[in-house]
């Protein structure tokens, strides 16, 4: 639906006395979106102010080198993800965008109460579905959402975790309106993107350097300590120095990066399944020295594939053994099994229930207004609206498996309303919604590109943030869809002290 | 990682010394060159003619491109610096959570920048400046790696790994050399000093031996000196020491095993060494064909003891 709506142009601000060097006079303010950067008339909003100023005293091609500047730097960093197409695996850099989103203090003060609210209530949850699930016999979640969610557990029912900590590391996705911030989706599985969220911060900083000292911006560097903090924290009862590893899938995983950094900042060893092997109940790894127990397995694998002899049979990325050594306490995993069942698009419909059920606090970040289609008014509506709405598919992440209705042709809204009929347990939907935009590189100057945040939140003995995010833009032009998979990129976001 | 850089950095060194011999040599040493590279890499190039060319620098010239981009960037050929490279580039990936920043991205680097590259480009040029560069790259590798990689398990395995294929490649041209240059025909001499360039030892040799290059006083360098790094006694000397560190005072079990080799290998260089017989090139061959033999049993007693080490529990 299109809106009647003025488009303003910043170059051409009613007050403006800077010259500029034409980095923004061809970027365009939709107020049906709110921009980060500018005000609905083309000011640029006051924590904004400096970087514009700035920006626009450097040359363009000044501007445009500093870019390349920071996307070489990933590709000598490594930083890059295999394609695979006709001619055979080509490595890409993830796309870096080289303008910074900025937010406010007090901003970000009210982002962190609301994702610390939000994980202690996922965290409650996932220990009351897996002990006395008086949430599902209290009539608040339905029982049959939970138990026929193909990421619930039954193998989890009895454990109990240290500090009950199910989810020790969250990335929960928000994006913001005109009316404000909400939460999109919360990743409660293997969250990744934090090793972008500082390799960003690593690449604009020394391509922005005088900028970043102009700005007071708060420190995220000591997130692979906070997240060593955490996972040690969660260590088996009795371990006071614990051995934690990651246990990754491998090289040729597409997050393969990630688990390199984070081993590698945390000084912990990278392991493989068949680097770990289990006895008498408890892990051990080999190394040259021979064998050592250890005590904390942060893992990137998903729970199919953690132990052939619970799960998946034919995995030959895990630890026959290991979720025994699990449940005996033996040994911590993070995220634990089945926490998946926590981040399903249907689950997440009732996270603000969860919130006022456990916490008795209403919701301080709101959720995306969702429709479930196992509800037959929820069907209706969706069926009804489906050229305004975003279907989901239940089980899919990563933008996979939807539909954007205003986005698709008739036919494909068809195929997608037969499918929605046929397995309606398997959708929900959400409005179009009209994400907020920051301008961003484009060939010729900046241009006004769709962004979401994804903070990463840490639970330990206590919950930790470090006040940045794992910032990702819509490159292609009037694209919603932020995934790097599906042409997004990473921008760096940094949280103001003043 | 460190095999596979060890044996781009000889290749790149073979083919910089082929291209001194392209320059200034007859068609007919050129093709010899050839024949010591191929035989000593166990290689033979796919649809290459090596037959002798005497009289036709044009057609030899041809063949050398054929036969550069074979070594340099052939998509089939493991030998080939494009592929050790990137094979290097691939076990750094998997063990960069242990290697620091300068040392991933030198490596990075450096492939990257070969794999924009292809032979039609280079070629117009100054192809051997390429090779040269590759050369250099390896060793600014090896060099800050040494510089800068914490002297644990894994700085003494990565140098095992580099003396062990070292000493293979080393050996395996020193046997491909004599095959074609015997000994006792001293008409080679300009050879001999040009191995001593591909091994890098010829400004040493100069200075400590003579600026005649005879045989046997070449062998003696390469194969017994104890301070030339591209020695084979040299390279022994060195896996004798990162096995006594990896292994501590432990003397059981199959840890003293490849102790065991190393000490019986080294023997072969201190008690039977030099062969003395002139122009006995067979007996000489057989000791490099010993040497390697007991570097490989060597090299698998290391991966039997420190990776794929059978798992005891004990019962109770």
């Amino acid at each position: 639906m299109v809106k009647n709506h003025q488009i303003v142009s910043p170059a051409n601000p009613d007050n403006s006395e800077i010259k500029e060097s034409g980095l923004f006079s061809n970027y365009e303010i939709d107020p049906l979106f709110y921009d980060e950067m500018f005000t609905p008339n083309g000011e640029p909003r006051e924590h904004y102010r400096i970087l514009w100023e700035t920006l626009n005293s450097i040359p363009f091609e000044q501007i445009v080198l500093l870019q390349e500047q920071a996307e070489r730097s990933f590709l000598q960093d490594g930083i890059t993800f295999s394609v695979y197409g006709e001619e055979g695996a080509q490595e890409r850099i993830i796309p870096i965008d080289f303008l910074p989103r900025l937010i406010n203090r007090s901003e970000w003060v009210y982002l962190e109460r609301g994702l610390t609210q939000r994980l202690q209530a996922l965290n409650c949850f996932l220990t009351d579905i897996y002990g006395d699930a008086k949430i599902l016999t209290d009539g608040v979640i339905p029982p049959d959402l939970v138990y026929g969610c193909p990421h619930y557990r039954i193998e989890m029912v009895g454990v109990t975790l240290p500090h009950d900590v199910h989810v020790t590391i969250c990335g929960s996705d928000l994006v913001r309106d005109n009316k404000g911030y909400m939460v999109l989706e919360d990743n409660l599985r293997s969250p990744s993107g934090v090793s972008y969220m500082l390799a960003n911060r690593q690449a604009i900083r020394s391509s922005l350097r005088t900028l970043y000292r102009s700005y007071s911006v708060l420190s995220i560097g000591n997130y692979t300590n906070l997240l060593y903090q955490s996972l040690a924290e969660i260590a088996p009862t009795g371990v006071t120095d614990p051995c934690i590893v990651l246990l990754t899938p491998g090289v040729y995983n597409s997050a393969y990066y990630e688990h390199m950094f984070l081993a590698r900042e945390m000084g912990i060893e990278l392991v493989q399944g068949n680097d770990l092997l289990v006895n008498n109940g408890f892990v051990y790894m080999r190394t040259t020295q021979g064998l050592r127990r250890v005590d904390v397995i942060y893992r990137r694998l998903d729970d199919n594939f953690i132990d052939p002899l619970v799960f998946r049979a034919d995995s030959q990325l895990g630890v026959p053994g290991l979720f025994h050594a699990f449940r005996l306490g033996n040994v911590a995993i993070a995220n634990a099994p089945g926490t998946g069942v926590a981040d399903d698009k249907a689950v997440y419909y009732y996270v603000p229930d969860m919130i006022r059920y456990y916490l008795a606090e209403e919701p301080i970040i709101p959720n995306v207004e969702t429709h479930l289609c196992r509800e037959p008014e929820g069907l209706e509506y969706t069926l009804d609206n489906l050229d305004k709405l975003v279907v989901k598919q239940v089980g899919e992440s990563g933008g996979y498996g939807m539909l954007v209705g205003p986005h698709a042709s008739q036919a494909e809204r068809d195929d997608f309303s037969l499918e929605i009929q046929a397995y309606p347990e398997n959708y929900i939907s959400q409005p179009t919604l009209d994400i907020s935009r920051a301008p961003s590189m484009g060939e010729n100057g900046t241009i006004p590109c769709h962004v979401d945040l994804r903070p990463f939140i840490l639970q330990g003995r206590e919950t930790r943030i470090v006040p940045g995010a794992f910032g990702r833009v819509a490159l292609r032009p009037g694209s919603l869809v932020v995934n790097t998979s599906q042409g997004g990129g990473g921008k760096d976001v940094w949280v103001l002290e003043n | 990682m460190s095999r596979y850089l060890e044996r781009a950095g000889h290749i790149s060194r073979l083919l910089e010394t082929q291209f001194d011999l392209i320059h200034d040599r007859p068609a007919s040493d050129v093709e010899l060159g050839w024949r010591r590279i191929y035989r000593s890499l166990g290689r033979t190039p796919a649809g290459a003619n090596l037959m002798p060319v005497q009289d036709d620098d044009n057609i030899m010239l041809l063949d050398a491109y054929t036969l550069v981009d074979d070594l340099a960037f052939e998509p089939g050929n493991p030998d080939a610096l494009i592929d050790l490279l990137g094979n290097a580039r691939e076990n750094a990936r998997q063990i960069r959570n242990i290697l620091n920043h300068e040392i991933w991205s030198t490596l990075n680097v450096s492939f990257l920048d070969m794999k924009s590259k292809r032979l039609k480009d280079i070629w117009s040029g100054q192809p051997q400046e390429f090779f040269i560069a590759s050369s250099v790259a390896v060793r600014t590798f090896c060099g800050i790696a040494d510089a800068t990689m914490y002297r644990d398990h894994g700085w003494h395995f990565f140098k095992l790994g580099q003396y062990v294929e070292r000493i293979q490649l080393t050996c395996a041209l020193l046997d491909a050399h004599i095959t074609l240059f015997p000994t006792n025909d001293h008409h080679w001499e300009i050879h001999w000093s040009d191995l001593l360039g591909v091994c890098v030892a010829r400004a040493a040799f100069r200075r400590l031996q003579s600026v005649e290059c005879q045989p046997g006083k070449v062998l003696d360098f390469l194969i017994g000196d104890s301070r030339l790094t591209n020695s084979i006694n040299y390279g022994l000397g060195e896996i004798q020491k990162r096995l006594e560190v990896i292994s501590g005072n432990s003397d059981t079990g199959s840890k003293n095993t490849a102790a065991w080799h190393i000490g019986r290998t080294r023997a072969l260089i201190e008690f039977d060494w030099p062969v003395h017989e002139k122009g006995n090139d067979t007996s000489i061959q057989n000791l490099l064909k010993q040497i390697r033999t007991d570097v490989l049993e060597i090299d698998s007693q290391i991966n039997n003891t420190y990776f794929n080490y059978p798992i005891e529990f004990k019962s109770g």
